[in-house]
């Protein structure tokens, strides 16, 4: 099963064409107000170089948020609109989802919880919590333990602090906020690690299999129109600007 | 069928200095601009074969005006049904789409990314043009969908919530701003009485309604014509208003609407006789969303009687944003060989008669 996928709900753009659980082509940009600008030329380029044409396309796959509140909607409306012209599956996923699928095992079982983390601006980040356990085959499983979360520094802090495990955080809000995580946690109270550069940002590569997953072990009741829905976390902001008012 | 695609095919169009748009050619148009999300299938640049707009007026209401990031959630929540519905009641298939038109601005950016994102992508999967379209521009074409052999020179009257403009169009690709507000938008200006009358939000619609009750000549107003060039003003008509239902507290608000909006016409008629007489227009073409205002529409075509220049209006459903005029305007710019590249994104001031991007 051919999937494509889209991620846009971060600073860093990504679209993948996956095969099955094989990656035939990727690409990622680091795309800090321009998502809609970069996101259907990335599309095309990837289906290409995938050496696919659209119509070859068994699904689409988007991470839904959090994140970017106009990024997110980007892919969510590009996704939206690919699945419907080509009447193919649409599956959402969120980003700490993706963003914790891409720990690698090694680093997974170290670990008792691991935290991905994603920027949610206003000085807040989105968070969820994951447990990891040993399976007898000797691949970690890590499930989500409750729903995510947005907050400050203090609240992500106390949601650690509860579990005291061993505790790897990964994301790009975590590694930029390492020193601010470490001495609020603590000195020796809690064993923390953190992720490297390559689980900074949710891949669009990590959306398109785990939407794969989905699809192959679920029974996706196929949608006349294929929508899903965004993971805001947070109201919309009902402030009334005049100033942005600007449409006849 | 893919010969029909590939036709129009950006690449192709580039190479052979040709490209099919005719009476044929099916255009979705895709609208987000601003509170309204908007599709519609036309055929040929005039053939409206349905037009489907959804409003997020009752979410906006509470706050008495657009809030852009509730419009940009509702936006991305609902277009896809109403482009599914636009190709349903034109009884097509989406495959049958040779050009996908969409709103690049003005108006809210992250409202406009919503449709420009969801038109890319479908011109992209169905390996057809994208087009971005001027929202300005489209409320022209608006006014020309039951009348495209209207002759030019044009003077466009442009009057909604967010502008007031008088163009003068001597060309389909030819504009000139020749006048407009230098504060509030004309339907601004009605917003804002509206409120301040307790009336209903949107203003425009509550005001034509009340002023049937009322008297125009009731109240005393000012005509800003500043000075007769061709720009105008609302904000001091819009503070007399206040000021003297202040002073006059138990004065009929009906009255209070019917001179209000008498003031309001009587200058934009004044400045649009001054404007066509001006450029020698052989047409008047009204759009936006005050031009559903019962007494400009009457002014208007009485006026263009007694100049003998003609009177061209939209239909009121046609006045207020909408995704038809929005494949109209793209057609128009298609058959231009204008075709749009796919890392366009949206301008929100995006001016009439500047380029796409
Ligand atoms: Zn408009």
């Amino acid at each position: 099963m051919i999937v494509l996928g889209i991620d846009t709900a971060t600073a860093m753009v990504s679209v993948a064409v996956v095969n099955g659980t094989t990656v035939l082509a990727s690409s990622e940009l680091r795309s800090d107000r321009r998502h809609a600008e970069d996101l259907t030329p990335m599309v095309d380029f990837v289906v290409q170089r995938a050496g696919l044409t659209f119509g070859e396309l068994d699904a689409v796959a988007v991470d839904v948020g959090p994140g970017l509140f106009t990024g997110m909607r980007v892919g969510i409306a590009s996704a939206q609109a690919l699945a419907f012209a080509l009447s193919i599956p649409l599956v959402g996923v969120d980003g700490l989802e993706a963003l914790v699928s891409a720990v690698p095992a090694a680093s997974a079982e170290q670990a008792q919880i691991i935290v991905p983390t994603i920027d949610a601006r206003r000085r807040e980040v989105a968070w969820a919590m994951h447990s990891v356990e040993s399976s007898r085959f000797g691949v970690p499983q890590v499930g989500r333990v409750g729903a995510p979360q947005v907050g400050g520094m203090e609240d992500l802090l106390a949601a650690v602090r509860e579990r005291g495990q061993h505790c790897l955080f990964v994301g790009d809000f975590a590694r930029r906020h390492r020193d601010e995580i470490m001495s609020g946690l603590g000195p020796d109270a809690w064993i923390v690690s953190f992720g490297d550069d390559t689980v900074d940002w949710p891949h669009a590569k990590q959306v398109a299999l785990i939407a794969h997953e989905r699809l192959i072990h679920d029974e996706m009741s196929s949608q006349p129109v294929p929508r899903v829905e965004a993971l805001y976390l947070r109201e919309a902001d009902a402030e009334i600007n005049w100033a942005t008012r600007s449409s006849a | 069928m893919t010969t029909r695609g590939s036709a129009l095919n950006p690449s192709a169009a580039a190479s052979t200095g040709t490209s099919t748009v005719d009476a044929s050619t099916i255009v979705l148009g895709i609208e987000t601009s601003c509170d309204e999300t908007a599709a519609a299938v036309v055929m040929g640049g005039t053939d409206v074969l349905s037009s489907v707009v959804a409003s997020q007026l009752d979410e906006h209401a509470r706050f008495g005006g657009v809030v852009p990031e509730i419009a940009s959630r509702a936006h991305v929540e609902i277009l896809p049904q109403v482009v599914a519905e636009s190709l349903e009641r034109a009884n097509i298939d989406v495959s049958r789409v040779d050009a996908v038109a969409a709103t690049v601005g003005p108006g809210l950016v992250g409202a406009l990314l919503v449709g420009v994102s969801a038109a890319k992508a479908t011109a992209l999967a169905l390996n057809v043009p994208f087009v971005g379209v001027n929202h300005l521009e489209a409320h022209l074409y608006a006014a020309l969908l039951d009348e495209p052999n209207a002759r030019f020179p044009m003077l466009f009257v442009l009057v909604s919530g967010g502008h007031t403009l008088l163009v003068e169009m001597t060309s389909h690709d030819s504009y000139r701003v020749i006048g407009q507000t230098i504060d509030d938008a004309a339907g601004e200006a009605f917003d804002k009485v509206a409120r301040f009358l307790g009336l209903s939000y949107p203003g425009g619609p509550a005001i034509d309604r009340a002023a049937t009750r009322g008297r125009d000549t009731a109240v005393v107003l000012p005509r800003a014509m500043l000075n007769d060039g061709l720009d105008v003003s609302f904000s001091g008509l819009k503070t007399a208003v206040i000021n003297y239902v202040r002073a006059n507290p138990g004065v009929s608000s009906e009255d209070v609407a019917a001179s209000f909006q008498r003031a309001v016409v009587d200058v934009l008629v004044h400045k649009t006789r001054r404007a066509a007489r001006q450029i020698n227009a052989n047409t008047i073409a009204l759009g936006g969303g005050v031009a559903a205002n019962s007494l400009l529409r009457s002014e208007m075509t009485k006026a263009g009687e007694a100049d003998g220049i003609s009177v061209v209006l939209p239909s009121r459903e046609m006045c207020t944003d909408n995704a038809a005029m929005i494949a109209s305007a793209g057609w128009y710019r298609l058959r231009r060989g204008e075709v749009t590249a796919l890392d366009a994104g949206a301008n929100p001031n995006l001016k009439l008669g500047a380029g796409q991007r």
